[in-house]
């Protein structure tokens, strides 16, 4: 129980360095993050250190305390925390949909948000098994705002200079930078899946044994 | 079903959502305001070309052989999907902690299906169910005062 609480503690420091210094959300929590801090009129990026300084020593400081804290905690009560993990599933699993509902409809005291929840879970448990990454969908959600309202800003700035918006987007050298950084991270990620499906294609004709079955109904 | 049957249907619809965007967006009076989505959408194209082509070629083909939704036991996932609407809407008919102790009931009774001993499994959820609610009760309406629908019997 301490070394995967460990490094899922571990990994909120690390997500959260490119929210404050660039505003980029590193992980699905650091989106959500992200989101909140915008609903409040908090824009998130290297402008936060200086206008609002409160705020981003605030999340640091947090942090800090918050790690010690859980040292703290993680010791006093590893002895009776660790019986969660025996806890069974079947007990778990309604326990926590009913705790779900009852703090989605405390948000807005909406039965329609309750329903969001049930549409979102079911549809987020197939794309789970699909092997749909949920991250990338949170990133969508909370940064798709944003890349409208600048995608038209940039049309209208570009209309004003009397050129394409495409072109638009490569006549600063920074942003011509941030493009090719952008395609480089893009062909990157499809170089690997490419590779990591032609590593698997060969593995696969190997093996015949390794082979999954589909399964009856149980 | 497939891996690779299953990344064709996704194609599939994503190529049908980005021509719903796309006819939605021609309509609309002011073109500017049609931009986006009209290279969301043809972005979305994009990706589902590349899923296609990734999927149809060689190499998507051993695909075939893996399962995503093998060991999905579809019966009790069909059973807890009905449950969680039923909560959704029971919440505003008879109110929240009462469509809570059914669900909670529903779900572990069904959840704990095959384990022997039908009456003791029942008796368990039922005291299970029970003390839930009640700790929800507490916790929630009681000490944090979080508003819930009202009940016919909590509220």
């Amino acid at each position: 129980m301490a070394a995967p609480e460990a490094a899922n503690n571990a990994v909120v420091p690390g997500a959260m360095i490119p929210l404050l210094a660039l505003g980029i959300p590193g992980s699905g929590s650091a989106a959500i993050l992200y989101g909140a801090l915008t609903v409040h009129g908090i824009l998130a990026g290297p402008r936060l250190f200086s206008d609002r300084p409160e705020i981003a020593y605030t999340f640091m400081g947090g942090l800090m305390f918050a790690v010690l804290g859980i040292f703290i905690f993680g010791i006093l009560t590893i002895r009776w925390s660790r019986l969660v993990v025996r806890a069974p599933v079947k007990f778990m699993i309604p326990a926590v949909l009913v705790l779900a509902m009852i703090g989605t409809y405390g948000l807005r005291n909406s039965l329609f948000d309750v329903g969001i929840l049930v549409v979102i879970g079911i549809a987020g448990y197939f794309l789970d098994k699909m092997g749909v990454p949920p991250v990338g969908i949170a990133l969508g959600l909370v940064l798709g705002q944003f890349v409208e309202q600048n995608y038209q800003r940039s049309s209208i700035l570009a209309n004003v200079e009397g050129m394409s918006v495409w072109l638009y987007f490569f006549t600063r050298p920074i942003s011509i930078l941030l493009m090719l950084v952008a395609l480089g991270v893009l062909a990157s990620g499809i170089r690997q899946i490419v590779r990591a499906r032609a590593e698997s294609a060969q593995a696969s004709e190997e093996p015949e044994e390794a082979v999954t079955r589909p399964g009856q109904d149980s | 079903m497939s891996f690779r049957t299953v990344n064709i249907l996704l194609a599939v619809a994503c190529i049908a959502l980005a021509s719903f965007v796309l006819l939605g967006s021609l309509g609309f009076e002011y073109q500017r305001a049609a931009e986006f989505p009209i290279v969301l959408s043809v972005f979305l194209c994009v990706v589902a070309i590349i899923l296609l082509a990734g999927d149809l070629s060689r190499v998507g083909r051993t695909r075939e052989r893996s399962y995503p939704f093998a060991d999905t036991p579809w019966m009790r996932l069909l059973a807890s999907m009905v449950a969680l609407v039923l909560l959704a809407l029971g919440a505003g008919w008879i109110g929240f902690y009462e469509s809570a102790f059914l669900f909670l009931l529903a779900m572990t009774t069904l959840m704990a299906r095959g384990e022997g001993r039908p009456w003791r499994t029942l008796a368990t959820s039922l005291v299970f169910s029970f003390c839930g609610t009640v700790a929800v009760y507490v916790a929630f309406d009681i000490i944090l005062r979080v508003p819930t629908p009202p009940g016919v019997i909590l509220g």
